[in-house]
């Protein structure tokens, strides 16, 4: 019988009103162990911010400043260029010192790209997508900072690793401009139907394949569920995923009320704040305790 | 011009000179790490500055090797100094040539809104290649065609936030800093804040001039722009401290790097020439004909044309900075430059570049900034709770382009 798996609460997109009563609760369920909140993103279409909710990269950002917080962002591949993208949750992996991932849906391609009036496939486009991030949040290693102040050398450019990516309908020269540390880098996560290769796939109900490779977080509705320790006791999975279908004041119940109690009593396991989330995400690995 | 002036601080990593990095006041790597800009936004925020600002480019620059550059991306690096200050503004930099208008209009109003109305855009077109190839493109957009664009992707931007009307300060505050034709033209007629490049008072005094014709030609009020000059400093407790402050800024810039930059700036081969020969006036293009950062390019043709200048001098001249004025001296000498350019009509006030961060920074906060309050010119405390209250800018009606936006161009 393997042990309890780490915490994670699925939020939908916030309303600015809600943010400070959702942020004050996700601080509160951080601080008694819980591993991280995955923060949905509306579809680009429609009204800018407040009724659609706060883009999840700025309420993440805002959360950075939380010790021990854990942050995914879901994002669309059509609503954000890759370079933008991958810079903006690599900036997310600094602010939080290793703790940030991105869950990433195929939305088809950007107007960015779109705009350069280049080809695109869109058989592949999503794939491309996947690996080009891969391949930016690696291209900039933090020790190639060398910081000799005497030589007046900062850094050693022999170490970047640009992308280089010249793709089907993604082309992008650059190394990203945020050092990243191999054990800071953001997690790439994905549906586990989604057809990329994901260092962690979300999995919702019965049906979804076991995935031998990616950690697996699966989703566990806390709302419908009558006894939700029990519930988290049958996911099998590397970790759980929170959600209810409430407003933002079931959220914040879940969070206020449902995770502390739930890490308590064992249910589910608490992390320690100072790991990385990839660590998070694979502490059952690490532990030698996946089949 | 109002009664007293503004102030920013432009957090530009670890200082406008080259060789900043390497200066021993401060660790030569903390630029790169989100506590450098935490700290300097308290400390920005307990002088009372009107914002901090952050200068950006969607790019890992070329001269890595001898300087620091951009780095943490500035909507999500303003979203966490959010949460660690209260009252002070927030000025992120982002390209309208490399982001969707939809996009960022949602996002940066969230950061509004989360910051209870404390966000500025400082709206730019993106110069150089480098940056091209991130997006799918071989080389940079025509310099016009980019000016074109930012006008219609700051309308559909601005015109959305107008439409949702959710923002604490009823509309994020628009910031522009072109000092190219097109780029005053953007400024005039979009620009609430302008952040300028002039290197003397006679060019500050015209710039102003310019740009408050040009928004008035817009059909708005010249007194709803602010012209904040950037200005470098370099601070000492007497002249002679001052003036070893600023040369060992010299020693401290990596030559290759010196040389790289002004090349680029110059549009010639910096390296095939002799440091000690003059450079040669007659080989640089007219402004409107140069590729690139035409702001930065009017600026270092002017400093030949006055000075006739050797590439060294050149290049110590410009500091080997980002080609903004530089002020050296005593807290009073920067003092009295500052009230001299805001009284003379050069400027609403100033976008404060330290020479290193933070240390350069707590200099001009701790003891310049009380010179300024003891002369009336600078607030004591706050007295509103966003950036529109710190920057006296009623949010009126900007006049937007009604052109659909290109899906190609």
């Amino acid at each position: 019988m393997p042990g309890p798996v780490p915490a994670f609460v699925e939020l939908p997109p916030v309303a600015a009103a809600d943010v400070p009563a959702v942020l004050a609760a996700v601080a509160h369920a951080t601080r008694a162990g819980l591993a991280g909140v995955v923060l949905r993103d509306a579809p680009v279409a429609g009204p800018p911010a407040s009724p659609r909710g706060v883009d999840p990269s700025v309420l993440a950002g805002r959360l950075a400043a939380t010790p021990g917080i854990g942050v995914v962002v879901a994002a669309s591949s059509g609503g954000h260029a890759p370079y933008n993208l991958a810079r903006r949750v690599a900036s997310l992996a600094r602010l939080t010192g290793g703790s940030a991932g991105l869950l990433l849906r195929d939305g088809g391609v950007d107007a960015v790209t779109r705009a350069a009036g280049g080809a695109a496939d869109p058989a592949s486009a999503f794939a491309e997508y996947a690996d080009l991030l891969r391949a930016l949040w690696a291209s900039f290693p933090h020790d190639a900072l060398v910081g000799d102040v005497r030589g007046g050398r900062l850094a050693d450019t022999a170490r970047l690793a640009p992308a280089r990516f010249e793709g089907r309908t993604y082309r992008v020269a650059g190394a990203l401009n945020v050092p990243l540390d191999p054990a800071e880098r953001p997690v790439l996560l994905a549906d586990a139907h989604a057809a990329v290769v994901a260092d962690a796939v979300v999995v919702r109900g019965a049906t979804d394949p076991a995935g031998d490779g990616p950690a697996r977080l699966v989703a566990v509705d806390a709302g419908a569920a009558r006894a939700v320790a029990d519930a988290v006791a049958a996911a099998a999975g590397d970790a759980v995923l929170l959600t209810t279908s409430g407003g933002a004041g079931a959220h914040v119940d879940l969070l206020e009320r449902v995770v502390p109690a739930l890490l308590e009593a064992g249910a589910v396991a608490a992390v320690d704040a100072t790991t990385t989330l990839r660590e998070r995400l694979a502490a059952r690995a690490l532990a030698g305790a996946r089949p | 011009m109002g009664a007293q002036l503004h102030l920013n601080v432009n957090i530009l990593n670890a200082g406008v000179f080259g060789g900043s990095w390497r200066h021993p006041e401060n660790p030569p790597l903390s630029s790169w790490t989100p506590e450098h800009y935490v700290r300097v936004a308290r400390a920005a925020e307990a002088a009372r500055l009107d914002a901090v600002f952050l200068a950006d480019g969607p790019v890992l620059e070329g001269n890595l090797e001898h300087r620091p550059g951009n780095s943490i991306e500035p909507s999500v690096n303003l979203a966490h100094l959010s949460a660690v200050t209260e009252r002070i503004g927030l000025v992120a930099t982002l390209s309208s040539s490399y982001n969707d208008a939809a996009e960022i209009a949602h996002r940066l109003l969230g950061l509004d809104e989360v910051s209870g109305g404390r966000f500025g855009w400082n709206v730019v077109t993106t110069a150089g290649a480098a940056a091209a190839r991130n997006f799918g493109r071989t080389a940079e957009p025509a310099h016009a065609a980019r000016y074109g664009r930012a006008a219609d992707v700051v309308s559909a931007v601005v015109r959305a936030w107008d439409d949702a009307g959710t923002s604490p300060q009823e509309r994020p505050v628009v910031v522009q800093a072109g000092g190219s034709t097109d780029g005053l033209e953007l400024a005039g007629r979009f620009g609430e804040v302008i952040f300028s490049a002039s290197q003397t008072l006679e060019e500050g005094v015209a710039f102003r001039a310019a740009v408050r014709a040009t928004a008035q030609r817009h059909g708005r009020r010249p007194d709803d722009v602010v012209v904040l000059p950037g200005v470098s400093t370099v601070i000492g407790s007497t002249h002679e401290e001052a003036a070893r402050r600023r040369a060992l800024h010299d020693e401290l810039l990596p030559w290759p790097y010196a040389t790289a930059r002004l090349s680029g700036q110059l549009g010639l081969d910096v390296a095939a020439y002799d440091p000690d020969e003059p450079v040669p006036l007659d080989l640089l293009p007219e402004p409107d004909d140069a590729g690139g950062s035409q702001t930065f390019y009017r600026l270092v043709l002017g400093v030949v044309q006055r000075e006739h200048p050797t590439f060294r001098e050149l290049v110590r001249h410009l500091g080997g900075g980002s080609g903004h004025r530089i002020v050296v001296g005593t807290p009073q000498d920067v003092a009295d430059d500052l009230e001299r350019w805001f009284r003379a009509g050069a400027a609403d006030g100033f976008n404060v570049m330290p020479d290193v961060l933070p240390s350069g920074f707590d200099a001009f906060a701790e003891q310049v900034v009380p010179i300024l309050r003891d002369r009336g010119l600078f607030r004591h405390d706050y007295t509103g709770s966003t950036l529109r209250d710190h920057l006296g800018l009623p949010a009126r009606p900007l006049p937007l382009t009604d052109r659909p936006l290109a899906a190609t161009w």
